[in-house]
């Protein structure tokens, strides 16, 4: 690669282009693996003891009758169109089940990143810069709780404290039931702010926390080991020794010496979980009752709705792949050593 | 006027196999405007005793016992605080490991701002002229104060962090091995610098090396150190013409030249004894021709012979 | 005797950074010229030192000659083969018979782990010896470069040693497998005079023993003189002068080379000797002067030094220099 910035540029195109063969082999893995799952689609439309006649028509329609390989073509060949069908159950265009579901599991994604980000991230480093006092042992047991505690229950007992208890937020949902947003970008929080919408907006908003904070916890306690031990070794680095021995003062060089030293590991594990809770959070979702791809994508797996998941493996790859991509490119920013 | 005083310190390091006595009771001093070689085997505590005078020996290092006065302030009684403010103003180091002694994801201009910015009250856009200034002394072009110190060899990283400890201005600078990457000519002229600031601003010098033609042509005083004990120091010409310790006489002699024909050159037999176990008596014992009964039983008090040629040696 | 490694031409270029609006605005790529056109032997058996300026490109003559960097131009060829892309399963077969101490001791070693894994590691990599045999091997090698008691260094980290303990902890790592072609860099420039002298005999030893050939990098002059069989004074990217040790140390024809053996410091506080400095700056790899790329600082320089590069040729046997005046 020659120079940096046209090597960026290369790279993000290639980067772009490798996405394809994945899909392909990614669609491919799914289609059999839903095929040879036990159960039929058509049972979760019509009932089992519904007539034979009726049964067959219904496989008709949706084309369940054609040849497997057939089916996979001509599937194939929709979703490069950028057709992922429709909906075996609600016969929806898949694209906007997706795009009913996605904007809301975005948001909370990234709430979620950033509660984790900055609780990992401000207790890991702090802890070790102080790792012989009595916080690097209350950090320890903070981390480790953060990660074995059951989502679910943690969940529980946040609604229990805010909504319940003090009522100072509210349990579940996304929206009052007396409020609405005008859909624009389809992100609620954003619509609400464009439309000027604040009533929604705050409301919305609030009902975010709880659910950001359980997904944001349980996240940060690896986010927080991994901080801690780079930042502790990043600490014994002889550029550290040679900064000291310039009189640079200590609260530079935990941030520019070590942290930021540090950050690059932190930052995949950032982005890895981020990836995660965009495919959804199923406990946190049913938990504070959100609408979002964690419910969608185990019902319809559980409902057999072929293109349905098919459509939401395909948006997951898309969506993960830019991920990587945006991470790779914070490296390059973070490092100089890596030339994309 | 004594600038820097060491008494009898003691710096251990507590390692899982056990306590590695890298320093053992040296004391040590050095003048305003002075250079003092420090040669030793290698491995005897050289780096670890320049590291202490910062108050930056690594874990799990700890100075057990002893004193340093710098400019009569006990360095040790002093805040953390008040340390730092020394460092890189007052005292400077230059470390004996230049590749890993950058940070990796800073450039150089950032490097030599930060400590300017860190001591001095000055706007960014001197700073950067002086680092400029500073870098082109030692030999870096203008153009590359943005790189980052991947991108530099080994000898330029070790001007650039010669630059580093000359930037300030401090009156003490610990050099450890300076010059070690640094061919004979860009050595020679950093040298010069380095003499340049001791006649303009009386800088006194810790020359930590193994070069003996460096140690011969820039110091004025010698210390010879050997498992971590300072065996013998003298003035310059003094150690050169009449060494005293075994182990000084053994070294100079083992010293090569520049020659295209065949030499044969003579080395100490044996190795230095384990700081974890130093022996009882004295330390070269094993390797010394000299050696008498005493000196495998007691280890040999130090003697001042002459005017301030110190040796630690039976044998005087 | 034969060569094994010959070197064509060899350049090493390193881009710039630019970010991404300087680029649109110069839309000129602009090269760091580490290695700029180097053609050399190696003939086996024997030891090859590089001198020469720091920044010069030493080092990455080093890399490039293991195949640790790409080259940008030319060609290598190993044991009559071209090795300038080898790939894949034969890359690594190169690699068993090539080896390099690089020239710092700290970030070559693993942190993490023990001083006896790091040694035993191209042994367990390279299959070269039995499984039990592995640590006696290791112990060996540990008490043969100094490193003694050895059990005690077996177990220790690369932080818990000084310089000059790491830097031999390299050279073990390094010649344990007994490859065909060693580069040494810098590789014994914080060990002290005595132990140092131990090392380049063992080094010496090893290479007559097992016929290896080394190429040495040193800025120290005596060392060169110690154990060269050959010479090459380098730069700014350029390989200036090269001759057995004999000619280029008794009679230095480059002015460049004159200088540098001026300059040797002396281990004699009463003998003064007159160092010729070259005049002016170090100059700058990324637009290097034009002609002779000494000619700004060189005391001789005439008009053609500065139009003209000079080349490499033979002034008499076994003595190559690259000066209009020679
Ligand atoms: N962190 C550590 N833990 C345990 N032992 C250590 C540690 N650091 C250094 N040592 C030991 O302390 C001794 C002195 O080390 P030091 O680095 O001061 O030596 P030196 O004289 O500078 O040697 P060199 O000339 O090779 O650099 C060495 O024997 C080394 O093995
Ligand atoms: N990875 C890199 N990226 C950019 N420039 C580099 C890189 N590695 C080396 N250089 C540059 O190439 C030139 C030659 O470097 P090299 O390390 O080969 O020098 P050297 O002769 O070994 O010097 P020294 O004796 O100081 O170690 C230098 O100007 C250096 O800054
Ligand atoms: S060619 Fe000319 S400039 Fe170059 S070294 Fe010889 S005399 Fe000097
Ligand atoms: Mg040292
Ligand atoms: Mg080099």
């Amino acid at each position: 690669m020659s120079s940096k910035s046209s090597g960026l540029l290369f790279y993000i195109v290639s980067r772009i282009l490798l996405i394809i063969p994945m899909l392909l082999i990614l669609l491919t893995l799914i289609f059999i693996i839903l095929r040879v799952l036990p159960g039929d689609p058509v049972y979760f439309i019509v009932s089992p003891q519904a007539g034979e006649h009726i049964i067959e028509q219904t496989r008709h329609e949706l084309g369940l009758d054609r040849p497997i390989w057939e089916q996979y073509v001509s599937y194939l060949m929709g979703v490069f169109r950028g057709d992922l069908g429709k909906s075996y159950i609600t016969k929806d265009n898949v694209w906007s089940i997706i795009g009913r579901h996605l904007p809301i599991t975005i948001e909370l994604a990234t709430c979620g990143l950033f509660v984790a980000a900055f609780l990992g991230i401000s207790f890991g480093t702090f802890a070790a810069y102080k790792s012989k006092s009595w916080f690097g042992v209350f950090n320890t047991i903070l981390s480790t709780i953060a990660y074995t505690m059951p989502v679910f229950w943690f969940g529980m007992i946040l609604q229990i404290l805010f909504a319940i208890q003090f009522r100072v937020l509210p349990a579940t949902g996304i929206l009052d039931t007396s409020l609405s947003i005008t859909r624009i970008t389809g992100l609620p929080a954003l619509d609400a702010l464009i439309t000027g919408n604040m009533r929604a907006f705050v409301d919305h908003v609030a009902r975010l926390i709880l659910p950001s904070i359980t997904l944001g916890f349980f996240i940060s306690g690896n986010i927080n080991r991994m901080t801690h031990s780079n930042v502790l070794k990043a600490l014994n680095e002889d550029y550290v020794r040679a900064a000291r021995a310039r009189g640079i003062k200590e609260r530079v060089i935990l941030f520019k010496y070590a942290l930021k030293n540090s950050l690059i590991p932190v930052i995949t594990l950032l982005g890895m979980n981020f990836a995660r809770m965009l495919s959804g959070s199923v406990l946190t979702e049913t938990v504070f009752s959100i609408p979002g791809m964690g419910s969608l994508l185990v019902n319809s797996i559980f409902r057999r709705d072929y293109p349905l998941v098919q459509g939401i493996i395909v948006v997951y790859a898309l969506l993960i792949s830019i991920v990587t991509l945006i991470i790779d490119i914070i490296y390059a920013y973070i490092d100089p050593r890596i030339r994309l | 006027m004594k600038l820097l005083d060491i008494k009898n310190l003691r710096v251990y390091y507590f390692s899982e196999e056990g306590v590695v006595k890298a320093v053992d009771g040296v004391s040590l001093s050095l003048n305003k405007g002075e250079t003092l070689g420090v040669v030793g085997e290698s491995g005897c505590g050289k780096s670890t005793l320049g590291l202490s005078v910062l108050r930056l020996v690594p874990y799990p290092g700890k100075m057990v016992s002893g004193k340093i006065f710098y400019n009569g302030i006990d360095l040790l009684s002093l805040s953390d605080e008040e340390v730092r403010k020394l460092r890189g103003k007052e005292i400077a180091m230059i470390f004996q490991n230049p590749d890993v002694s950058l940070n990796p994801i800073m450039n150089i201009k950032e490097h030599l701002v930060e400590a300017i910015l860190t001591h001095e009250e000055i706007d960014e856009r001197e700073a950067v002229e002086k680092t400029e200034e500073i870098l082109g002394k030692v030999g870096i072009p203008k153009n590359r104060i943005n790189d980052y110190p991947h991108q530099f060899s080994g000898g330029m990283k070790q001007r650039i962090m010669i630059a580093l400890a000359l930037l300030l201005n401090p009156k003490l600078i610990i050099a450890d091995e300076p010059t070690s990457s640094l061919d004979v000519l860009i050595q020679a002229k950093t040298l010069e610098l380095l003499r340049n600031l001791k006649e303009e601003y009386g800088l006194s010098l810790i020359l930590i090396t193994h070069d003996f033609g460096v140690v011969f042509e820039e110091s004025d005083r010698i210390a010879v150190m050997y498992a971590g004990h300072i065996i013998e120091i003298a003035k310059n010409t003094e150690l050169y013409d009449k060494p005293l310790h075994p182990y000084t006489q053994a070294l100079i002699k083992a010293v090569p030249t520049v020659t295209p024909e065949e030499q044969k050159l003579n080395y100490i037999l044996g190795m230095p004894p384990s700081l974890l176990t130093p022996p009882k008596g004295c330390r070269f014992y094993a390797r010394c021709k000299y050696a008498r009964e005493i000196c495998k039983f007691k280890e040999p008090k130090t003697a001042t012979v002459g005017r301030e040629h110190i040796v630690k040696c039976h044998l005087y | 005797m034969e060569d094994i490694i010959t070197t064509i031409n060899v350049k090493k270029y390193f881009p710039i950074k630019m970010n991404f609006l300087q680029y649109l605005i110069t839309r000129k790529r602009e090269y760091i010229k580490a290695v700029d056109g180097i053609s050399f032997s190696l003939r086996k058996g024997e030891t090859f030192t590089l001198v020469g300026e720091s920044g010069s490109g030493k080092s990455t003559i080093g890399k490039l000659l293991i195949k640790s960097l790409e080259l940008t131009d030319g060609k290598m060829i190993f044991e009559g083969k071209d090795i300038t892309r080898v790939k894949g399963n034969e890359l690594k077969a190169l690699r068993r018979k090539m080896q390099i101490v690089f020239q710092d001791p700290y970030s070559s070693l693993n942190p993490t782990m023990k001083i006896g894994d790091t040694i035993e590691r191209p042994l367990k990599i390279h299959k070269i010896c039995q499984k039990r045999k592995i640590k006696e091997k290791a112990l060996e090698m540990l008490e043969n470069i100094g490193l003694s008691p050895a059990e005690d260094f077996y177990e220790k980290y690369p932080w818990q040693l000084s310089g000059g303990q790491r830097q031999r902890v390299a050279i073990a790592r390094a010649i344990i497998i007994c490859p065909e072609f060693v580069v040494l860099d810098e590789p014994v420039s914080m060990i002290d005079v005595s132990l140092r002298t131990l090392i380049l005999d063992l080094l010496i030893k090893l290479k007559q023993q097992y016929d290896l050939t080394y190429l040495f990098i040193t800025h120290d002059l005596a060392i060169a003189s110690y154990i060269s069989n050959t010479i090459a004074t380098m730069y700014l990217g350029k390989i200036i002068e090269l001759g057995s040790k004999k000619e280029v140390l008794a009679s230095p024809k480059h002015p460049y080379t004159k200088a540098l053996l001026s300059a040797v410091p002396i281990p004699n506080p009463k003998m003064k000797r007159k160092k010729i400095i070259p005049k002016g700056e170090i100059p700058n790899p990324i637009n290097p002067p034009t002609g002779c790329r000494f000619h700004p600082r060189c005391n001789y320089a005439e008009e053609i030094c500065g139009k003209k590069e000079p080349e490499l040729v033979e002034v008499s046997k076994d003595h190559k220099v690259a000066c209009h005046l020679c």
